[in-house]
C-alpha cells in the first residue's frame, strides 16, 4: 500500500532529484521524520487525506522542499546529473561538431604505405590541416589522385603561377598536383 | 508573511547551530526542540530543516556523528553535531546577534516595547 507518508517522499525526490546513493539518505531520513509525524494523526484516527494534508502544513510544500534540497546538496553534483540526463544530445553535438572540423579544417589520416617514408612511415597516424594555403618544398601534403583516392606526397617544388605542387612518392615517378587536388599539409604525426 | 519566513530562516540557522552544541540531535528532535523552546514560534515548516542541515552538512559546519536505523522499514536516524568550523560559526553569529539585538532595542525599545 502506497501510504500518505510514501506519497509525499515521492514527491519530494522528484523536485529534488539526487544522485542515486544521497537520494536513498535523504528519503529513509525524511521517512524517519515523517512517520514521526504521522503516527500521531494515525493514533486519531486520521484518514489518509487528513494526514497528507496535516504534512503539508507541518513538513511544507514538497515542491518547495524538494528544490531547496537539491540547491543544499551542492551546485556541482545537480550539474552532473542534469548533464547525465543531457548526455545524448551532447555527444550528437560533439559528433557533429567533430564532423564539420574534419570536413573544413582538419582530418584525421593513416599512413597506408611506405610513400613518403621517412617522414611518415607505414602506420603513422597524421594530422591534415585543410586550411593550408602556402607550401613549400619539404612540405609533406595530402592530395586527390588521378584515381580518385586519397595520397601523400613530399612536395618538391611549388609553381608560381597556377600553384600546382610538384609532389614525389617513393618508386613513384614525380607527379604534379593541380591546386584544386591539395587536400592539405600534414601538421603532425604519430611517426 | 513572505518576509517573515525570510527572517526565521536566518535565525533557525543560528539556532540550529547553537542546539547541536548542547548535544548531538537528528532531524525530528531538532524540529521539536525549536518548536518546544521557542513557545512555537520556530514550529512551522519542519521540511525546511533538512535543506538548512544538508547545506550546513556540505559547508563543513556539522556532520553526521552517527546513524542508526530507527523502529521500522527503511527509518535512519542522522545524529548531526557540531565540527570545529561550526562552533567557530557560532560564536561569530552569537556576537552579530547580540549586536542586531542590542541596535534594534535601542531604537525601537520604549516606543514598541
Amino acid at each position: 500500500m502506497h501510504d500518505a507518508v510514501e506519497q509525499y517522499l515521492d514527491e519530494v525526490l522528484a523536485y529534488a532529484s539526487l544522485a542515486r546513493g544521497d537520494e536513498r539518505r535523504v528519503r529513509e531520513e525524511l521517512r524517519d521524520h515523517l512517520e514521526e509525524l504521522a503516527t500521531t494523526a494515525r493514533e486519531n484516527n486520521a484518514t489518509q487525506e487528513e494526514v497528507c494534508t496535516m504534512l503539508q502544513n507541518e513538513f511544507g510544500k514538497p515542491e518547495a522542499i524538494g528544490n531547496a534540497i537539491a540547491r543544499a546538496k551542492g551546485r556541482f553534483r545537480t550539474y552532473l546529473k542534469k548533464q547525465k540526463r543531457r548526455l545524448p544530445i551532447t555527444l550528437a553535438v560533439v559528433f557533429i561538431l567533430v564532423l564539420l572540423l574534419e570536413l573544413t579544417v582538419i582530418r584525421v589520416f593513416r599512413a597506408a604505405t611506405d610513400a613518403v617514408a621517412p617522414n611518415i612511415p607505414l602506420g603513422s597516424r597524421m594530422l591534415v590541416y585543410k586550411l593550408a594555403s602556402a607550401f613549400r618544398p619539404g612540405d609533406v601534403v595530402a592530395f586527390r589522385s588521378a584515381e580518385g583516392k586519397t595520397r601523400l606526397g613530399v612536395v618538391q617544388t611549388v609553381d608560381d603561377g597556377d600553384g600546382s605542387l610538384k609532389v614525389m612518392r617513393n618508386g613513384e615517378p614525380e607527379q604534379i598536383v593541380g591546386r584544386g587536388k591539395v587536400i592539405g599539409r600534414v601538421v603532425a604525426n604519430t611517426r | 508573511m513572505e518576509n517573515r519566513a525570510q527572517f526565521l530562516k536566518g535565525c533557525v540557522r543560528t539556532l540550529v547551530l547553537e542546539l547541536l552544541q548542547e548535544r548531538p540531535m537528528y532531524g525530528y528532535e531538532i524540529a521539536s526542540a525549536l518548536k518546544a523552546r521557542s513557545e512555537g514560534i520556530f514550529a512551522l515548516g519542519q521540511g525546511t530543516l533538512y535543506p538548512l542541515l544538508y547545506s550546513l552538512e556540505e559547508k563543513g559546519l556539522i556532520r553526521v556523528e552517527r546513524e542508526e536505523d530507527a523502529p521500522g522499514a527503511g527509518r535512519r536516524r542522522c545524529y548531526y553535531t557540531l565540527t570545529p568550523a561550526g562552533g567557530a560559526e557560532l560564536e561569530e553569529n552569537l556576537v552579530t546577534w547580540r549586536e542586531i539585538a542590542r541596535g534594534m532595542n535601542l531604537v525601537l525599545g520604549g516606543h514598541h516595547a
